[in-house]
């Protein structure tokens, strides 16, 4: 048995965290298909503000003396990419992805609960496939444990600053997208 | 009933700044890495007994990640309920207007998605949050190529289903 304050911590963000994408529309199955009709950009939105604040907030933490570790996972690039393409494929017709998948159960989305027993039933295939699929995809376009700052010797405040820059703009060139294609619909 | 579930939800920033926020927390009280799809071993570990499943990494995990899924369900629970009332339903918007069809075909639809969904970021290693979050803030290779391939993925099996069968 894991000690309270694991448990505690964990359940507390899980909370916190299923609150967030429930208050933020995200378990919502329009939400996403939305996102990839191109009509409701929230899911890119938010998921873009996460990853800025959480980058910056890990290397300053870091850079602070915080003693954080970045728990850096492998980069295997086939596994990545067919394993990310072949999601991109039940994401786009749940209409979920795991985090707001099991979320949506407590929301209330009732065919959201064949979404997840689907998805664990993916993970138990991929544990009897997993000795072929080591042997045979995950040496492909293995690097180990890299990042982009620590594999290229250019500091990660200037990913963070082009980041930051591309998401300011490209969230003001959207903004001007969405308010032309809602004019012709408006009152 | 669908007028519950149609609050203004919150902007955004405020909503993707709270998840940053809340990756950092994590990190910094637990020392763990934001990530859901992973905690689906912790679950299909209690029940199947697949070698790959008994990894030690699984069982130690266990602590944080089982009460981080129950907190899930409930903090998705909560929003609703405290964000004027908590009904279960079967709407699946554009689905249902361009397909139709009962609850028997968005179980099995539901169903095979999920399949997908399983297998695939156990292969790539992650999910929306473990890549495209926390490994995309990481700066890591393997968050960008899986985060690009998704959302790749995810846009033209959405346009071929709703767009080119569909005939939106």
């Amino acid at each position: 048995m894991a000690d309270p304050k694991t448990l505690f911590f964990g359940a507390l963000v899980g909370l916190v965290f299923g609150f967030l994408l429930q208050k933020g529309g995200l378990t919502r199955f329009r939400t996403i298909v939305g996102q990839f009709l191109f009509k409701d950009f929230t899911m890119l939105k938010t998921m873009i503000t996460a990853m800025i604040v959480g980058g910056i907030g890990i290397y300053a933490m870091r850079a602070g003396g915080a003693d954080v570790a970045l728990h850096i996972k492998s980069t295997a690039v086939l596994g990545n990419v067919v394993g990310g393409l072949l999601f991109g494929v039940g994401m786009a017709l749940l209409g979920y992805c795991p985090g707001t998948g099991v979320a949506a159960l407590g929301d209330g989305s009732r065919h959201a609960w064949a979404g997840v027993l689907g998805m664990l039933g993916g993970a138990a295939i991929y544990a009897e496939a997993y000795p072929w699929v080591k042997a045979n995809l995950l040496g492909i376009g293995a690097y180990g444990k890299v990042t982009l700052p620590g594999s290229t010797g250019v500091t990660e405040w200037l990913y963070f600053a082009v980041l930051l820059a591309a998401a300011v703009i490209g969230f003001r060139a959207l903004r001007s997208f969405e308010r032309r294609r809602q004019q012709p619909t408006a009152p | 009933m669908l007028i519950l579930h149609d609050l203004t939800p919150y902007h955004w920033a405020l909503a993707g700044a709270g998840i940053g926020l809340l990756t950092l927390f994590l990190l910094f009280v637990l020392r763990k890495r934001l990530g859901i799809s992973t905690g689906f071993e912790n679950v299909c570990s209690l029940v199947v007994r697949a070698p790959y499943f008994r990894r030690p990494a699984i069982a130690a995990s266990h602590g944080w990640r089982l009460p981080l899924l129950l907190g899930l369900v409930l903090g998705g629970a909560l929003s609703a309920v405290l964000g004027g009332g908590w009904a279960p339903f079967w709407d699946l918007g554009l689905f249902d207007t361009v397909f139709g069809g009962g609850p028997a075909v968005k179980v099995a639809w539901m169903f095979v998605g999920g399949l997908f969904i399983g297998f695939g970021t156990r292969l790539a290693g992650g999910c929306t949050s473990g890549h495209g979050i926390f490994g995309m803030a990481n700066l890591e290779p393997s968050g960008i190529a899986a985060t690009l391939s998704f959302m790749a993925a995810g846009v033209i099996t959405t346009n071929v289903v709703y767009r080119l069968v569909g005939g939106i």
